[in-house]
């Protein structure tokens, strides 16, 4: 049971851009992704998802080849929350959440009362079901993040896949969609986040990897992973990584 | 003189080489015995057969070759009062008459313009007045039966003529009732439905060889049109639809054709 | 998506029929009126009168002859045809702001209408000469340029499995601007024939027939069912390409087939009635403004709203100045433009 890539490789033309990547997500886990920009981060996340073919390599679901599951099937085991992006215009919030049924609705029925269940317990999770009447073009962009995760919890999904949830976000939303990834992996989805914040994906993961110019650098637990040295080769940035005292977590503090 | 666009066109001699860029001014110089001044005309100018042998300055697809008439070096040139042409022509030193008829009386004092600027005035009134006594012959023929109601098509959109314009009089001179009020001015675009509710006994296609008598059968509704029915949907040849359009000497052959489409039982 | 929200959980949404019936309900009445005023008046009891006639197929029947022949031959085609190709290019429009989720999409995006205005003045002005072309028809040239047009344009774009929508629309608006100056060409090579050209493209419903209805009905049908079918589909598109792909959402197959069938619904519209602006763009528009973005409604009362416009239209084209014409494509932008401001200034204060 779990979310398995083997030596995936993908290029654009000639310039591979995720080369030789292995990577298992399990259920209850939660896997950050760090690494520069250009590293190969987000086609990782679209390899994963199915919506690029890698070169070669496979992605396997349950040990069965992504690629031989329907794009259906494969949406209602595993979600993934976008990079960026504004909510189109004019809908609803509980009408942009309902989309995230599709997987399991199908694209000529209607919900049921059940999906329906789903997608109200999506927005109290989220906390958007206060939010629900509202458009969600006009909300501010941190609770705008909040109505993409709902819509990803109501696709009622094993594996969840983030992609810079936190971008663009003051603190406190940045906080709350980690939060929010922590009580799902208890609830036992496993995700994988990318992320640039180095000291949030230290609090936040079970395990991080390091991505360089589409090669893994480092795989390990936050204190394996973020040493001083290996940083500086990585980000090409001299910093200092002390351990926070309470929890004896990495904090890494860039020298200027 | 004073032509269309209001400018004073002033001739120290008797023009000599004459250019025509519109086809009915062609036909008046050459029935006014002046042909041979003629050294050059538009795409269109096609009668008498006689200019058919002369350099042609354009008017369709190139526009009008404005270096070829300077080269024809012509000491009058005429034209009409739309477009750039005849301004363009005078800042280049020609002289230029730029006008043409829009109704029936004016295309008959076109002929006095015509003679007056070519040096053929007597030959103008001579035209003058045979043209009339001929349309007012066909004329006085064709009242003694009774005036078809027509419906005379510019186009398939279809556009017709108004009561008062060139060829709405040309229709009345033939002895016709035109079913156009004249309200709609001289070249509306009808609505079909009206057609078939005005119900013509006659109906006469201007639109050239594009439009047959059986494509007008085959249009909604208008099979049960009188003119239909009666087998009374004429369309012109090309040379026809040329007479007819042009306000110039051959008016009196316009009105004839036209006369015995109208009253092809009688005449 | 009109989900009904209580104070603890969302029930299942409904479709929204109110709206629906009432535009249709408004449409037939519209279209018996329109049915009846002409150039002979007709009351609406014997326009009801004469279609019964006409559908059972004994017109000779009919009371008052004349009449008889004027509804159901000349003005009962028109108008449906109006309704008809109305209807079709505002769920084009529909369907193609949605796929490129842009408002100021319309069916003519991708040059259909600049390859059948080509395919029709190629016809017009060669058929006197070209026995081929005076044969096929206006209809059936211009219906074929519009869609080879699409075609070329979708072949430009294309890139592997996937048309990136910008490559798509610049090679529709540079395909476009050729077959425009084709067209105008063509049209300089006979200056009288090209009356009937500027004729043609400015739109008309002139010599409506049932022919022209059961030419288009079938394709209008396909790309209605299939639109309709697709508003789910295209609902979870606004949320974006990747959005969409991970939600499982065939998103480059949804994009070929709505491209597909309303080309061919739009295609198919303009070669009987010529290129009649602002309907598919604005219609849409309108229809979004008042009861927003979720297709399962904007889909169909598009359709309604276009067809109810379009007979208007064509109402007013030929009774203002009446028994003489006016462009039907005219009277669409000239009262669909201030219309459309009027809606967007109504949007700027925003829409509820």
């Amino acid at each position: 049971m779990s979310l398995v890539a083997q030596n995936l490789r993908f290029a654009y033309g000639d310039v591979p851009v995720v080369d030789g990547l292995s990577l298992t997500l399990s259920p209850g886990e939660i896997v950050g992704v760090v690494g520069p920009n250009g590293a190969g981060k987000s086609t990782l996340v679209r390899l994963l998802a199915g919506g690029l073919e890698p070169s070669s390599g496979v992605v396997t679901l349950d040990d069965k080849n992504i690629s031989s599951l329907t794009r259906f099937h494969l949406a209602r085991r595993l979600a993934v929350v976008p990079q960026g992006g504004t909510l189109p215009g004019g809908f609803r919030v509980h009408e942009i959440v309902t989309m995230g049924r599709t997987p399991h609705v199908g694209l000529f029925s209607r919900e049921t009362t059940n999906d329906m269940d789903v997608v109200t317990r999506a927005l109290h999770r989220t906390d958007t079901w206060r939010l629900r009447d509202r458009r969600a073009d006009a909300l501010s962009g941190g609770e705008q993040q909040r109505v993409v995760l709902a819509r990803a919890l109501a696709q009622d999904p094993d594996y969840l896949l983030l992609d810079e949830p936190t971008n663009h976000l003051d603190l406190r939303y940045q906080v709350d969609v980690l939060r929010f990834v922590r009580r799902e992996a208890a609830r036992g989805v496993g995700a994988l986040v990318v992320l640039h914040d180095l000291n949030l994906a230290a609090r936040a993961c079970h395990r991080l990897v390091v991505l360089a110019k589409g090669r893994e650098v480092a795989h390990g637990t936050p204190h394996e992973v973020l040493r001083a040295e290996r940083l500086r080769d990585v980000y090409h940035t001299d910093v200092h990584v002390f351990a926070e005292p309470d929890t004896d977590l990495p904090v890494v503090l860039p020298k200027l | 003189m004073v032509d269309d666009l209001g400018r004073e066109v002033v001739l120290t001699a008797e023009p000599l080489r004459v250019v025509s860029v519109v086809p009915s001014h062609t036909e008046t110089v050459c029935a006014l015995g002046a042909c041979d001044k003629l050294v050059g005309v538009d795409d269109f100018s096609n009668f008498p057969e006689q200019v058919t042998t002369l350099p042609t300055l354009g008017g369709g697809l190139s526009g009008t070759d404005i270096e070829a008439i300077v080269g024809l070096e012509p000491d009058l040139v005429l034209a009409s009062e739309y477009g750039e042409l005849a301004t363009t022509l005078e800042q280049l030193g020609l002289t230029v008459y730029a006008g043409s008829p829009q109704t029936f009386d004016e295309a008959l004092e076109e002929f006095e313009v015509i003679g007056q600027l070519v040096n053929r005035e007597a030959e103008a009134e001579a035209l003058r007045t045979e043209v009339v006594a001929d349309i007012d012959a066909i004329s006085a023929t064709v009242a003694a039966y009774d005036a078809p109601q027509v419906y005379y098509e510019i186009d398939s959109t279809p556009y017709s003529v108004g009561p008062n314009s060139f060829v709405g009089v040309l229709i009345q001179r033939a002895g016709g009732e035109n079913i156009v009020p004249a309200a709609l001015g001289d070249f509306p675009q009808l609505e079909p439905e009206f057609i078939v509710v005005a119900d013509p006994d006659v109906i006469v296609l201007g639109n050239g060889p594009s439009v047959s008598p059986e494509v007008v059968a085959a249009r909604p509704g208008w099979s049960a049109i009188s003119a239909v029915l009666g087998g009374e949907v004429y369309a012109l040849t090309q040379e026809q639809v040329d007479i007819i359009n042009r306000p110039g000497p051959r008016m009196a052959d316009a009105v004839r054709i036209l006369a015995t489409l109208l009253h092809a039982d009688s005449l | 998506m009109s989900q009904v929200t209580s104070q603890r959980w969302l029930l299942p949404g409904r479709v929204r029929w109110t709206p629906l019936l009432v535009s249709f309900v408004v449409l037939a009445a519209v279209v018996l009126l329109a049915t009846g005023v002409g150039s002979v008046g007709v009351a609406p009891a014997e326009v009801v009168q004469v279609l019964w006639f006409g559908a059972t197929g004994q017109l000779g029947e009919a009371p008052n002859s004349v009449a008889a022949t004027i509804v159901w031959r000349i003005r009962l085609p028109r108008v449906l045809l109006a309704a008809l190709v109305g209807g079709s290019l505002a769920l084009s429009g529909a369907a193609f702001q949605g796929l490129f989720r842009n408002p100021l999409a319309d069916p003519y995006l991708l040059g259909v209408a600049s390859g059948a205005g080509f395919g029709a003045a190629l016809t017009l002005i060669f058929a006197p000469t070209v026995p081929l072309l005076a044969m096929l028809g206006v209809p059936l040239v211009s219906f074929v340029f519009g869609l080879l047009s699409v075609v070329v344009v979708v072949l430009l774009a294309r890139q592997g499995r996937t048309i990136p929508m910008v490559s798509l629309i610049l090679a529709g608006v540079v395909l476009g601007s050729s077959f425009s100056a084709a067209t105008s060409f063509v049209m300089l090579l006979d200056r009288e024939l090209a009356a009937n050209v500027l004729a043609w493209l400015l739109g008309s419903f002139g010599f409506a027939s049932w022919a022209n209805i059961a030419a288009i009905l079938p394709f209008v049908l396909v790309a209605g069912v299939a639109t309709l079918a697709a508003s789910r589909a295209l609902n979870v598109l606004q949320l974006g390409d990747e959005a969409a792909l991970h939600l499982g959402l065939p998103v480059e197959t949804v994009k070929f087939a709505l491209i597909g069938v309303a080309t061919l619904a739009t295609a198919a519209a303009v070669s009987v009635s010529g290129i009649i602006g602002f309907v598919g763009l604005m219609v849409p528009h309108a229809v979004r403004l008042a009861f927003g973005p979720d297709h399962r409604t904007l889909v169909p009362l598009s359709a309604l709203w276009g067809a109810l416009f379009m007979v208007l239209a064509d109402l007013l084209a030929r009774t203002i100045i009446a028994p003489a014409e006016i462009p039907v494509g005219v009277i669409t932008a000239l009262v669909g433009g201030p219309f459309f401001l009027y809606l967007l200034r109504r949007e700027r204060r925003g829409f509820g």
